[in-house]
């Protein structure tokens, strides 16, 4: 008798587990995340990275095209002299992108710091890296607002080393291009 | 000593460190809680900055979850004195007690910190960590199953859990066979003891950090990046214990069934 209370008693106790768990975790306190495709337009609308004064809105991101190669063909494709401030990575994955400024027309305080994107694959992360931005743009700054109804192209340089990820590992993870965080995490699939 | 007066000391002595366990997983799972309730209002207060959600989620706010401190020290302080407890306790009921049963209840101390984790399940609502945000967690791509932390983080837990079951269930029968072969329950201290010598130790930190299972255990990330030294000392241990139980049968002392 005490056995079949005591089993009833745990039945009764998983069931009222299982409706809580589910009841508190189909709410909406989850990221939500949203992921597009190569060439797919997406619009920063409201969503930034950390504070809302990021300003993106009325910007948009195209991923147009995207390469792997290793630090050496990175190098010689760009004629680079000064070798040793990419040591020691081992590859570069550059991301080539179109930004719009669609609707914008506050120029001052508004823009893209590309800083902030990031290339998440699995467990791994990485920022792009400022000096080899300088060499694939001709251009030393990463934080930028364009004119009202224009675009740019621009490359984005992600170094990656091989202590830190086994790129076979890196391809297989799927890896994206992350645009923003907050309130929606926009994820770019490379 | 009296097997009676060993008996009754070990079991008044195990019930209370169980509960101040019990208690301290307890309160870190209010304290996690309480943590969670007031960073989500902070959030909906303010909507202009990253609520930065996964950094409040079971999987990083259980008391194995990264964050050492006092409490989480004493937690699996007590757990571990409770393996020797558990053993002279069984061993002061009946000297009959078999190798697998002990390494069962040795183990189950594991599910201390499974209660505390699944307390977190009922209030905090169970959202995926996110590698954007690794310096947070300390684990990053070069960490031993990372992609499981970010992808499966409940695998992540389970298989802390698991280690922790077995890495208990052999100390808790190294004791007993060392009891077992010097014929003398007071000897299943050892084990647990020299552990306690180890983790107190602090002219060598990579004893106490890189080695010390007490230390390890304190948090999955710990124990993923130090995995290696546990599975050594896994080994170790098992490698003792066949010496142990080798010893116990050429003195016929039988350790399967009982003496």
């Amino acid at each position: 008798m005490k056995k079949r209370i005591l089993i009833f008693i745990s039945i009764i106790v998983s069931a009222f587990y299982v409706v809580r768990l589910y009841t508190l975790n189909s709410k909406e306190h989850f990221p939500i995340i949203l992921e597009y495709d190569n060439n797919q337009e997406v619009e920063f609308e409201n969503d930034f990275f950390d504070y809302s004064e990021e300003n993106m809105n009325g910007y948009s991101i195209t991923l147009t095209n995207s390469e792997l190669m290793t630090i050496d063909e990175f190098i010689s494709n760009y004629a680079i002299q000064d070798k040793e401030i990419f040591h020691p990575f081992n590859y570069v994955c550059l991301l080539k992108v179109n930004v719009k400024n669609k609707s914008n027309k506050d120029e001052e305080k508004s823009g893209l710091n590309l800083k902030h994107f990031m290339l998440q694959s699995g467990a791994y992360m990485t920022y792009p890296n400022t000096d080899a931005f300088a060499y694939v743009n001709d251009i030393d700054f990463m934080q930028f607002s364009l004119r009202y109804n224009s675009d740019k192209d621009f490359i984005i340089p992600f170094l990656i080393y091989n202590g830190n990820v086994d790129i076979n590992t890196f391809k297989k993870m799927s890896p994206q291009l992350v645009v923003s965080l907050f309130p929606h995490k926009k994820v770019i699939k490379i | 000593m009296n097997n009676n007066i060993l008996k009754t000391t070990s079991k008044i002595i195990c019930i209370i460190t169980s509960l101040c366990a019990l208690a301290l997983s307890l309160y870190r799972s209010y304290e996690s809680i309480s943590w969670y309730k007031d960073y989500s209002h902070a959030c909906e207060l303010n909507t202009q900055r990253n609520s930065l959600a996964p950094l409040f989620s079971p999987f990083t706010l259980w008391i194995g979850g990264g964050k050492i401190d006092l409490l989480v020290k004493m937690f699996y302080i007590l757990l571990f004195i409770n393996i020797t407890l558990i053993v002279i306790y069984k061993l002061a009921s009946s000297p009959k007690q078999e190798y697998k049963k002990i390494f069962i209840l040795s183990g189950s101390v594991a599910l201390f910190p499974i209660i505390n984790l699944l307390c977190l399940f009922l209030f905090i609502p169970a959202i995926k960590p996110d590698s954007v945000y690794d310096i947070h967690y300390n684990v990053i791509s070069t960490n031993h199953f990372c992609n499981t932390f970010y992808n499966h983080p409940l695998l992540y837990c389970l298989i802390y859990f698991l280690a922790f079951f077995v890495f208990c269930g052999l100390t808790g029968g190294l004791s007993f066979l060392f009891a077992k072969a010097f014929k003398n329950i007071l000897f299943s201290v050892v084990p647990v003891f020299l552990l306690f010598v180890l983790f107190f130790e602090d002219k060598f930190e990579i004893i106490k950090y890189r080695i010390n299972p007490i230390t390890i255990f304190q948090s999955d990330v710990t124990f993923m990046e130090f995995i290696y030294s546990i599975i050594i000392e896994a080994i170790i241990i098992i490698l003792f214990s066949l010496l142990l139980f080798f010893i116990c049968t050429k003195n016929k002392i039988n350790v399967k069934e009982g003496e």
